[in-house]
């Protein structure tokens, strides 16, 4: 079977088919097409070169790769500059910075975010220095009240803390973002900042409970670290999965002394529904002074 | 079909003239002037054969003859007249216009073809139900199988032309035509 379309000939002379003859259009349609050509010939010519160039490079430099961190720094620097300058504008505050660093890098990143880094540095200045309890919980919310609070929308990257005088940096969630999260429990603290050496050691657990309907959110990963703050060797990690510390990491929180802290970097909960969702690090200062423990 | 038939048997030293023709169009395309007079009406006949009027199958015969300058570097003498390489070329151009536009491909039926289906001890003189009838049988053949009877008896080519066109061997061009005709017969039989 066949969907041809069939009909009587007609009889067309010589003469109305030569009346259809015109080199001329013929040579401009020619001309057309080979310009055409020649323009997709071209483009495929460059984009070729440069494709075998850049293999060549990346094949003698495989190196090459390391600027990544640069360019990420300058596109956090970028969206942190827009964010504040927008929130500036709106409502014409000047602040100071509390601290200026000395890095560069650090300098571009937290010069423009001037609002946010001061609230968290005089929030952590004030937690430090009022710390009653173990547990940011417990902070003074009326002290707080004159702070400037970091935005609603302030997300991991806006409040990147990159400590110039250690090997890490610090993603740590705002306060309003982790009131939607469940809550994590550190050696049963809740979002601790400060915890006794001994109490580490007595339950050492982690784990992510909703406390309401009283469910337990699995950490599915995570490393942990002992170290210190002025650190600049990253330390052996120890990968989180499951509820209970690594044996490793017990042995090492043994050994812990003062200046000690011990580093959550990307925990992963498993919500259901939502699937795998990363809260960010915790730093998390190992107390070794007797006088804590209860 | 004469005029097409004398193009296409040539002599040696006319395929060697007409080679030497083509080299130098494939430096300087207004050369090509000299084939596209002496092919024009061959090639337009061939299209409009394949179309429903002669303004589709002018526009059609200009893209044909555009794209064989453009490709006349990759033609390559094999001893065959280049008009079957220009035949193959206008073949692929009026598939091609059709898949483009959309439209159905259209099959013109001379007059003189119901004889195909006529046999010795029949005497069919109703011309316009043998044309209709003729027309239902081929709807039911297979689309290449109604292109070699095309060729083959609407046109009255060679099986070496068929098959040049084509791509196919004589001997091949001729047993499927002359399977295809069997079938056609066949058809009009059980109708």
């Amino acid at each position: 079977m066949n969907n041809f379309k069939y009909q009587n000939k007609t009889n067309t002379s010589e003469e109305k088919m030569n009346s259809f003859k015109d080199f001329k259009k013929v040579m401009k349609r020619h001309n057309a097409i080979s310009s055409a050509y020649k323009k997709v010939l071209k483009y495929s010519i460059i984009s070729s070169a440069a494709a075998g160039i850049l293999v060549t490079a990346y094949l003698l430099y495989p190196s090459i790769e390391e600027p990544k961190n640069e360019v990420q720094t300058s596109i956090l620097s970028g969206l942190v500059k827009k964010k504040t300058e927008k929130q500036i504008q709106n409502q014409n505050i000047q602040f100071n910075p509390v601290k200026t660093p000395a890095n560069p890098i650090v300098k571009e990143v937290i010069k423009p975010t001037t609002e946010t880094v001061t609230s968290f540095a005089v929030e952590k200045e004030r937690m430090e220095s009022n710390f009653d309890d173990n547990t940011e919980e417990y902070i003074n919310h009326k002290e707080l009240k004159p702070l400037k609070s970091p935005s609603k929308n302030a997300s991991i990257l806006s409040l990147e803390k990159i400590n110039s005088n250690s090997w890490y940096t610090l993603n740590e969630l705002p306060r309003e973002e982790t009131i939607n999260l469940p809550t994590l429990l550190v050696s049963n603290t809740a979002w601790p900042k400060k915890i006794t050496k001994g109490k580490l050691i007595k339950s050492p657990s982690i784990t992510s409970v909703y406390e309401n309907i009283n469910q337990e959110i699995p950490i599915v990963n995570g490393m942990a670290y002992i170290t210190t703050s002025t650190s600049k060797n990253k330390p052996l990690g120890h990968k989180l999965n499951g509820n209970y510390f690594p044996p490793g990491l017990i042995r090492e929180i043994h050994k812990t002394n003062k200046s000690c802290i011990l580093l959550l970097k990307d925990i992963e909960i498993l919500i259901p529904g939502r699937g795998r969702i990363n809260i960010g690090d915790r730093e998390i200062k190992i107390n070794t002074d007797n006088q804590y423990i209860n | 079909m004469e005029h097409s038939k004398n193009i296409y048997h040539q002599s040696e030293s006319q395929i060697q003239k007409e080679e030497n023709i083509l080299r130098q169009a494939v430096k300087e395309p207004e050369a090509f002037a000299q084939i596209y007079e002496k092919y024009y009406l061959m090639i337009f006949k061939f299209v409009l054969q394949r179309v429903e009027n002669e303004h589709t199958a002018s526009e059609i015969v200009s893209d044909v003859f555009a794209k064989a300058i453009f490709n006349l570097k990759k033609y390559k003498f094999k001893g065959t007249p280049f008009s079957a390489w220009l035949y193959r070329v206008a073949y692929n151009e009026v598939i091609t216009s059709f898949r483009k536009q959309k439209k159905v491909r259209t099959v013109n039926i001379p007059d003189s073809a119901w004889s195909l289906l006529k046999n010795d001890d029949e005497d069919c003189n109703d011309n316009t139900i043998s044309i209709n009838k003729l027309k239902n049988c081929l709807k039911k053949l297979k689309p290449n199988e109604v292109v070699l009877i095309e060729m083959r008896f609407f046109e009255d080519r060679a099986f070496k032309e068929i098959g040049e066109i084509l791509g196919l061997t004589t001997e091949n061009a001729r047993v499927k035509t002359h399977r295809a005709l069997k079938k056609l017969q066949k058809t009009f039989k059980s109708l």
